[in-house]
């Protein structure tokens, strides 16, 4: 049986007292943000900060934003329970930053200016003079970004759960946990006999996930709905900054811990050699995953609207060049760290957690800060940056498309810049309130679904935007047929996996119940990605080019391009 | 001093230092991935344990083919940020283009 976490050394009011300081300037940020959108165009100040974003800012915002809770939970837990060879799965960010970001940013950032587009949809539908195809990008964008929010929302409530343990006596979380209790009740979503029948929600530990997870969204919803770009942009800083100095914190105190890497890479190797090899246990890496993380955490990453939309928010190219080293130095000091600190809890944990290794993130931050709880709660705020970061930049992106590309620009085209405002503080907010609800009982098998995402945008939005940047030939009915043609294969690989095809004789991830079928061991995004492309290429020679009165705009100089 | 205005049909200047900047960058990830894989694999794939060398306390392959290679992939960054990427006029949004 495993060591309960909080028995062990576990959060105290101290604990939770650095927690809060680190809520109180995330609220502070976000208040100070809603001055910013008095000057100024509302939607574009609203949605992307006026294209003034500084190079320091850019990059943290950018790498808060794709640093998730996946990255703080998951992968952690991942770590402990695989070793070394996740240093190998996660190798691709050595090139993330530079190829995410380097290959697109430059030519988006001055498309999206020329037609004045603030989302990614826009940009598809001016580029290929069709609202059909932004409509169509726009619902697949909010489809991906609903069943993403639900996972990162499910991590917030479980950190916020576990910061919370060294008050649970009090008074103040007594009550609020017998609200909390007596609300779900009345609902019909759980019942206290519910609480005698464990795996029943999934070890979710009702109802204080619950409590974590509504106090969690509370503070990400209304700091975004409030304050908007500025305020997810400039809480993206200071978590950015939390995200660095807790993996960092957390890599010295484990070492120093575990008395040197080299202690803890020979206890794992006298403990179980697949934990120091390739490809490590159960199978788990074969060299076909390799090469396919490899391409998402780069190629994958590329095509993320998320990461899209903050590129075209650039000031200008000082800022892209400065942000896009400090993006690789970001990358450098989160993820390296994340996998030596937790080789060593392997090392130091053998056992303890393996049959909770999602808590590892959180047991590791107060074990090793046990005689310094304030600088354990600076740590365990690091994943729940994480998360509110990552659903700040989603709720934002979510709201943007409903506003501007189906509303704005399909429903009301004459809306004033009040009625804009309106809908655009309503949207965000109802977004907010629709994903908290879907969040009160997250499916157990989120982990795959948050991956479905990842890969389904890369495959759905990368080939027709960056062939529509890049390639003056590419057609409306070739884009369209690269978005769909990659939207499809993914969706069906993972349909396909699902039902059990493709499952017979296969170990370590790929049997897992929920994977996706790896056709010829590779990850359903190498399919999507080439199947994407493909055929947008093939559409787009079969069909009739796009004039060139609308093309040379984009691509020829004129007195305002050289 | 504002550049004079090119001919007539000639493509942006932005659009080739995009297209020029983004293939090094698809070269180097192409590298990257390259050796990356591949020395992983060779190094660190069903090794016997006894022949598992360790270089500053992590095993040999995993400093070979992730650890060195992020190294050197930061060099590049730095040489490619400040060294080779061309400052562009990323121009205006339509409304301020009309003031202009």
């Amino acid at each position: 049986m495993p060591e309960p976490l909080l028995a062990a050394g576990g959060a105290t009011p101290a604990t939770l007292v650095a927690f809060a300081g680190y809520m109180v300037g995330v609220f502070v940020l976000g208040a100070l943000s809603h001055q910013l959108l008095k000057k100024g165009s509302f939607l574009k100040e609203y949605f992307l900060g006026d294209r003034q974003l500084n190079a320091w800012v850019l990059g943290l915002t950018y790498v808060a934003t794709s640093v998730s809770a996946g990255s703080f939970v998951g992968f952690p837990s991942l770590i402990y329970r695989h070793g070394w060879i996740m240093a190998l799965w996660i190798g691709g960010y050595m090139v993330g930053g530079l190829v995410s970001k380097g290959a697109l940013a430059k030519r988006l950032n001055q498309v999206s200016r020329l037609t004045g587009a603030i989302t990614v949809p826009d940009v598809l539908r001016d580029r290929f003079q069709s609202p059909a195809l932004g409509v169509l990008a726009s619902v697949f964008l909010l489809l991906f970004l609903v069943f993403n929010l639900v996972g990162q929302f499910k991590a917030g409530g479980l950190i916020l759960r576990e910061a919370c343990g060294g008050v649970r006596e009090s008074a103040v979380y007594e009550t609020a946990r017998a609200g909390t209790a007596g609300a779900l009740e009345t609902s019909g979503l759980w019942a206290a006999s519910d609480a005698d029948q464990p795996g029943k929600f999934y070890d979710l530990d009702y109802p204080d996930y619950v409590l974590g997870m509504l106090v969690f969204a509370l503070t990400v919803v209304a700091y975004t709905a409030y304050g908007g770009f500025w305020a997810v942009t400039w809480t993206d800083v200071l978590q950015g900054v939390v995200i660095v100095l807790g993996a960092v914190l957390l890599m010295v105190l484990a070492l120093r811990k575990v008395g040197g890497l080299e202690n803890a890479t020979r206890t794992l190797r006298a403990a179980d050699p697949d934990l120091v090899s390739g490809p490590g246990p159960d199978e788990f890496l074969p060299l076909g995953l390799a090469i396919s993380y490899f391409f998402l955490w780069t190629v994958g990453s590329m095509g993320q609207p998320v990461g899209m939309v903050r590129l075209m928010a650039c000031r200008d190219t000082p800022t892209l060049r400065v942000s896009l080293f400090l993006i690789g130095v970001y990358y450098a000091l989160i993820y390296f760290p994340l996998v030596v600190t937790f080789v060593c809890a392997r090392a130091l944990y053998p056992v303890e957690y393996m049959q909770q290794t999602d808590k590892i993130m959180p047991a590791m931050a107060l074990r090793l800060t046990e005689d310094w709880p304030l600088l354990g709660g600076l740590i365990l705020a690091a994943p729940y940056a994480a998360a509110m970061s990552a659903v700040a930049g989603f709720l934002l992106l979510m709201s943007s498309s409903l506003v501007r590309d189906l509303y704005q620009r399909n429903i009301n085209p004459n809306v004033g810049e009040r009625g804009v405002k309106r809908v655009s503080y309503a949207t965000t907010a109802v977004v907010g309130v629709l994903v908290t609800a879907l969040s009160l009982r997250p499916p157990e098998f989120l982990q795959y679904l948050i991956l479905f995402t990842g890969a389904g945008m890369a495959c759905t939005f990368l080939a027709p935007t960056l062939l529509g940047l890049y390639w003056r030939r590419t057609t409306r009915a070739g884009a369209l047929a690269g978005m769909v043609g990659g939207f499809g294969t993914v969706t069906a690989l993972y349909l396909l996996g699902r039902y059990g095809v493709g499952k017979e004789g296969k170990t370590g991830p790929a049997a897992q119940p929920m994977a996706p079928v790896y056709l010829f061991d590779l990850d359903p995004v190498l399919w999507g990605l080439v199947l994407s492309f493909a055929l947008a290429v093939v559409v787009s020679l079969l069909t009739e080019p796009p004039p060139d009165t609308h093309v040379d705009r984009y691509f020829l100089a004129n007195e305002r391009s050289v | 001093m504002n550049p004079p205005t090119p001919p007539a049909g000639k493509e942006q200047r932005l659009l080739r230092n995009a297209r020029r900047e983004g293939l090094v960058i698809m070269t180097v990830w192409a590298v990257a991935l390259v050796w990356s894989v591949v020395v992983g694999y060779l190094l660190g794939y069903r090794r016997p344990p006894d022949e598992m060398a360790l270089i500053l306390g992590m095993p040999a392959w995993v400093f070979w083919s992730v650890v060195f290679p992020w190294g050197l992939s930061l060099v590049f960054s730095a040489w490619f940020c400040f060294a080779f990427m061309a400052d562009d006029d990323l121009g205006h949004d339509p409304e301020e283009a009309d003031h202009a």
